[in-house]
């Protein structure tokens, strides 16, 4: 009786260390806050519209002036007959441009009906169309520059059309 | 030997009583408990990337590219061609805690469609905050999850997310032209995602 009776002492002391140690951990140990995983999302859209780009095929894109034998300065004129193919989306409207290089005098650029006839230089624009179906259209151009040719040749004097969308 | 047993009895229930008292006593250790409270983050998409119209000169393939940059500027190469300004992405941080510092994710491609099976994807997206846009396509995105950008939230200075990318003529399927956008079918969209670090 008086072995189990120690025994039981024994074991209050016991409890009460392992109660004071559990009570120590917890008094020393701040209680963490987790992080919040406060967060939010958006979506963006994107957008484009392609659209086939214009372009101008010409024909013939250059022409040479024969050899003049003349001693008297009369004016002449040149004529260059060429033939634009404008490429673009059906739809649309287009300006062409155009630009003669190398040549005196003045230039001028005649459609196909004879009915307009413009400067040509400096990026002047020369036709505003819209582009039909099929998206080409064919314009014959005449280039014309008057000028009073030297002794020589005057060659590749460069034609330049340009043509975009507005 | 039973007067022993007496005196030890004593004693025993002695520091049965003693000993209790003082472990209570450590017990009650004061214990402190603290909070930051954080405003949640909440964003509003408030202009979405529009590349404007582009033209292409031939079926675009690798070396097509358009660029929309964050400053809003844009760069073209090979068959494409375009106006010089488009409308970067814009996402706005509306709520938040300022100076807490943030992270910022976002995708790293999206997809924009016809609607009728013809592609074009937008690559290298990039973001960076409005005091840093620039000429570039911005810091490149690595995907949701993946912060790009860290920074400490200021919110009427930094809280405008501007988005940069680069459509790819490479990635383009079935392509004819048209209007295409990441939000007609089959088309993904750019997701922002901001979050306390």
């Amino acid at each position: 009786m008086n072995r189990r009776f120690l025994k039981s002492l024994w074991m209050i002391p016991a409890f009460m260390l392992a109660s004071l140690s559990l009570v120590t951990t917890a008094s020393n140990a701040d209680m963490p806050l987790k992080s919040s995983a406060l967060s939010n999302t958006a979506a963006v859209q994107a957008s484009a519209k392609f659209t086939q780009a214009a372009s101008i095929s010409v024909r013939h894109d250059s022409f040479q002036v024969p050899t003049i034998r003349s001693f008297l300065p009369v004016a002449y004129a040149i004529e260059k007959r060429a033939t634009i193919k404008i490429n673009g989306l059906s739809g649309e409207t287009v300006v062409v441009s155009c630009q003669i290089e190398a040549v005196e005098g003045p230039h001028r650029y005649t459609d196909n009906s004879n009915v307009n006839q413009l400067d040509c230089n400096g990026g002047s624009t020369i036709e505003q169309q819209a582009v039909l179906s099929g998206s080409t259209i064919d314009r014959t151009v005449l280039l014309t520059s008057d000028m009073a040719p030297s002794q020589g040749i005057v060659s590749d004097s460069n034609v330049t059309i340009d043509i975009f969308y507005i | 030997m039973k007067l022993d047993n007496k005196k030890f009895l004593m004693l025993a229930s002695a520091a049965a009583i003693v000993l209790p008292v003082s472990v209570v006593s450590a017990a009650t250790t004061t214990i402190d408990a603290t909070a930051t409270f954080r405003q949640a983050i909440s964003l509003t998409p408030m202009a979405d990337m529009q590349f404007g119209q582009i033209e292409f000169a031939a079926t675009p393939t690798t070396g097509d590219t358009a660029a929309l940059n964050t400053d809003g500027t844009m760069s073209y190469a090979g068959n494409f061609t375009g106006a010089a300004s488009g409308t970067p992405g814009n996402v706005q941080i509306n709520t938040g805690t300022d100076g807490e510092t943030v992270e910022v994710s976002c995708d790293t491609t999206a997809t924009m469609t016809d609607g009728s099976g013809a592609s074009i994807q937008v690559t290298g997206i990039g973001i960076e905050t409005e005091d840093n846009i620039d000429g570039t396509t911005g810091t490149p995105c690595a995907g949701t999850g993946t912060p790009s950008l860290t920074f400490n939230l200021d919110l009427g200075n930094t809280d405008n997310l501007i988005l940069g990318g680069t459509l790819d003529g490479s990635t383009a399927v079935s392509f004819a032209g048209g209007s295409f956008s990441t939000d007609n079918a089959g088309g993904d969209d750019i997701e922002v995602q901001v979050v306390y670090q």
